[in-house]
């Protein structure tokens, strides 16, 4: 009975989540022995699943020859920033839009709505446009204005969706203990909202450190490249540093992963916490 | 208490990361007394970048007229940033650009007519008069850029492969190709002579077809004598069949119908396969996959006549943008032209690049004399036997027509969505139309 319980979780639990990890983790993989081979070994036949030559050439030339340091501090600035505002904005705005009604808050909320219904291509024209009268062009601000107003609506509705989950009472208990509004909403709400509120976060760190179609529009000197458009460098015309290529994305997706490995256990909660009104 | 000193810590971070990055914009458009003068290159990587960086500096130091700035683009992100830079009326005053490409900005009237610049410029004669009478029919009788660099269009093998596989003779001709494709091509093993172009097939393709109908005797020409496009002509329709059939016999692998040159390159220099058919700029790139010494070059197939066709002279170019209107005074931004042209730059650029030169002042320095490739091209550029392509650029809508079109038709080909009869059908229906366009304008 043991046995046959055993050879279940084999199959029904143990291969599958196997075969998860190895077709999630595979490209991980690829791209770090990449990063780690020399130029020429990329194409080699028969293909090597382990560098012939391990080298670290490819990193010490993005730092050195390719400048990435400074690429990798404009990313940091932008998804900070952005990150902050949205943070800030969004947890004002979603209190107001959870627990007021006024008039006009329908349309509003369609509004909002809307706003997620415009892809990146249409928008550009007008923003580059204003950025360039606000002579914000190859400045990281038009790109931090630009990320916090395109990822305002979205998180908007999510901290909207976590106060709805919140009961009511629970900022009123406080107000009769004599806490302001405000003093409620801070010291009471936001301690319960903390995994909400990292989530939210997350996604608009995440969106802003790939902004990729308004940094073309906006950006043409280098030293103020984020990182996805100085990866683009590596793509010539008639040709792919490969290897170059995989370090600058390895080295891309540090921030994002140690994000991810801080924040992870309240971001499986916080993502879902306001899903369901309770 | 430990709120407050993360809010603070969060601030003092976001204001120093912000001061250094120093985020204003402080652009203006002249630099003290100087005047500025604004470059973008269309194909910019690493190399580049350091190559026209150093040029730039030099050019800055020599004179006090102007200031001259430099802005690299990944070839990617060219096209959008100068179309949005078009709309937005924001455009640099200088830009490089591919031949393909310059009636597509003119159609926009982004681009100033050069031509008295041109007849003015003291290294006139040593451009490569191929190269002028290229740009001059292009756009019908006036120059829209001054020339850099030309691809030739060539072939590269695998020497080892070949010897591996007991191939003596390179293939000179269609046919040698073809029972050599069909020979090495082995789907189960996953090893293939030739590896086909899908996306953007443009020039392969037209190489194929002109060579093996020997242009139909229209000498390399789209058009017959009453501007009726001739490439659906029933030889034509042969000749793409034949070549479609490489794909759907099996004889290339079954992601071709999917390769641009970076996939034809990494199958060429994975092994995969062992034959590639593509121009001079590619060398670049094969050298750095496969390794320099690992592949050789050789001239474009050609038919039984002996003949082969191939692309015209299509130069890379710098130009100049209509940023300021007309009658406006373009010395600042045609000097960077002139200078860029010029065969001290084009020297730099070239040996850094890879690229071929077309300014023939080039041609009795050591770094040309002694490169390996070089002379092939020069022997092809002199042969009786090669016959150009004049691709029709003229028609403004041709280039984002092999773009988009061509690829998706010649895909539907290989798949068996369509015919070769159809797909001609509609190209040749699409550019005798554009063609009666054109000349009614003109």
């Amino acid at each position: 009975m043991k046995g046959k319980q055993g050879i279940k979780k084999v199959i029904f639990l143990y291969l599958p989540v196997i075969a998860f990890i190895i077709i999630t983790l595979a490209p991980f993989y690829w791209m770090i022995v990449t990063s780690l081979k020399h130029s020429t070994e990329v194409f080699s036949r028969p293909l090597t699943y382990w560098p012939k030559e391990f080298t670290f050439e490819n990193y010490s030339k993005l730092f050195s020859g390719f400048g990435f340091g400074r690429y990798f501090l404009n990313s940091f600035f932008v998804s900070i920033t952005t990150t902050l505002i949205v943070i800030v904005l969004s947890l004002i705005s979603g209190y107001a839009m959870s627990r007021y009604k006024f008039r006009g808050k329908g349309f509003v909320y369609l509004l909002l709505l809307c706003t997620q219904m415009f892809p990146a291509v249409v928008l550009m024209i007008p923003l580059f446009e204003t950025m360039n009268s606000l002579r914000l062009i190859n400045s990281l601000w038009s790109l931090v204005i630009t990320c916090s107003c395109t990822n305002l609506p979205f998180c908007l509705f999510m901290m909207m969706g976590y106060y709805n989950s919140i009961p009511r009472s629970l900022e009123e208990a406080a107000q009769v203990d004599g806490c302001s509004l405000l003093k409620a909403v801070f010291k009471v709400l936001m301690p319960t909202m903390l995994p909400s509120i990292i989530a939210t976060g997350s996604y608009a760190f995440i969106n802003s450190w790939n902004v990729f179609i308004y940094a073309t529009a906006f950006i043409t000197k280098k030293e103020k490249y984020p990182i996805p458009l100085a990866l683009n460098i590596f793509q010539g015309e008639f040709n792919t540093d490969y290897a170059g290529l995989a370090a600058g994305c390895v080295v891309a997706l540090i921030p994002v992963l140690i994000l991810f490995a801080m924040i992870q256990k309240n971001l499986s909660g916080g993502a879902t916490s306001g899903a369901v009104k309770g | 208490m430990k709120k407050r000193r993360l809010v603070a810590l969060s601030m003092a971070v976001i204001m120093s990361v912000s001061t250094l990055m120093g985020c204003g914009s402080k652009d203006s458009s002249t630099s003290g007394k100087k005047q500025v003068v604004e470059f973008w290159y269309h194909a910019a990587d690493e190399k580049s970048n350091k190559a026209y960086e150093e040029l730039i500096t030099k050019l800055n130091a020599s004179q006090d007229e102007y200031e001259y700035r430099y802005t690299g683009f990944a070839s990617k992100d060219f096209p959008d940033k100068f179309q949005m830079a078009i709309a937005t009326k924001t455009m640099p005053d200088v830009i490089s650009t591919g031949f393909g490409n310059v009636m597509t900005y003119v159609a926009q009237d982004a681009l100033v007519d050069l031509t008295s610049y041109y007849e003015k410029w003291d290294q006139k004669s040593d451009i490569l008069p191929q190269t002028f009478d290229s740009l001059k029919a292009l756009g019908g009788g006036k120059i829209y850029g001054m020339p850099f660099n030309y691809d030739q269009q060539i072939c590269y093998y695998n020497p080892a492969l070949f010897e591996a596989n007991g191939i003596t003779e390179v293939p000179t001709t269609q046919a040698k190709f073809l029972e050599l494709t069909e020979q090495f091509g082995n789907r189960e093993k996953g090893t293939y002579f030739y590896s086909l172009r899908g996306v953007k097939p443009s020039d392969n393709l037209f190489a194929w077809i002109f060579t093996y109908t020997d242009g139909a005797g229209y000498k390399g020409s789209f058009f017959d004598e009453n501007n009726q496009c001739i490439i659906n002509k029933p030889e034509f329709v042969e000749a793409l069949d034949v070549y479609a059939s490489i794909y759907k016999n099996k004889w290339v692998s079954g992601d071709s119908v999917n390769n641009d040159f970076n996939e034809m390159n990494a199958e060429f220099s994975a092994g995969t396969s062992m034959f590639v058919m593509h121009n001079s700029s590619g060398r670049r790139s094969i050298s750095t996959t496969l390794g320099e010494g690992n592949f050789k070059q050789t001239k474009p197939l050609a038919n039984e006549e002996g003949r082969y066709y191939a692309p015209s002279m299509q130069p890379q170019v710098y130009c100049v943008t209509n940023n300021k209107g007309a009658d406006a005074n373009y010395d600042g931004a045609v000097k960077l032209c002139q200078y860029l042209a010029g065969k001290e730059a084009v020297s730099e650029l070239c040996q850094v690049l890879g690229r071929t030169p077309v300014n023939t002042a080039c041609y009795e320095a050591d770094w040309y004399k002694q490169n390996a490739y070089y002379p092939l091209y020069g022997e092809i550029m002199n042969d009786p036997n090669y016959v150009q392509i004049q691709n029709p650029y003229w028609l403004m809508t041709y280039a984002n027509f092999i773009k988009s079109d061509m690829t998706t038709d010649f895909q539907a080909l290989l798949l068996g969505e369509k015919s070769a009869q159809q797909v001609l059908d509609k190209w040749a229906q699409f550019l005798t139309e554009e063609q009666a366009k054109y000349l009614q304008d003109k």
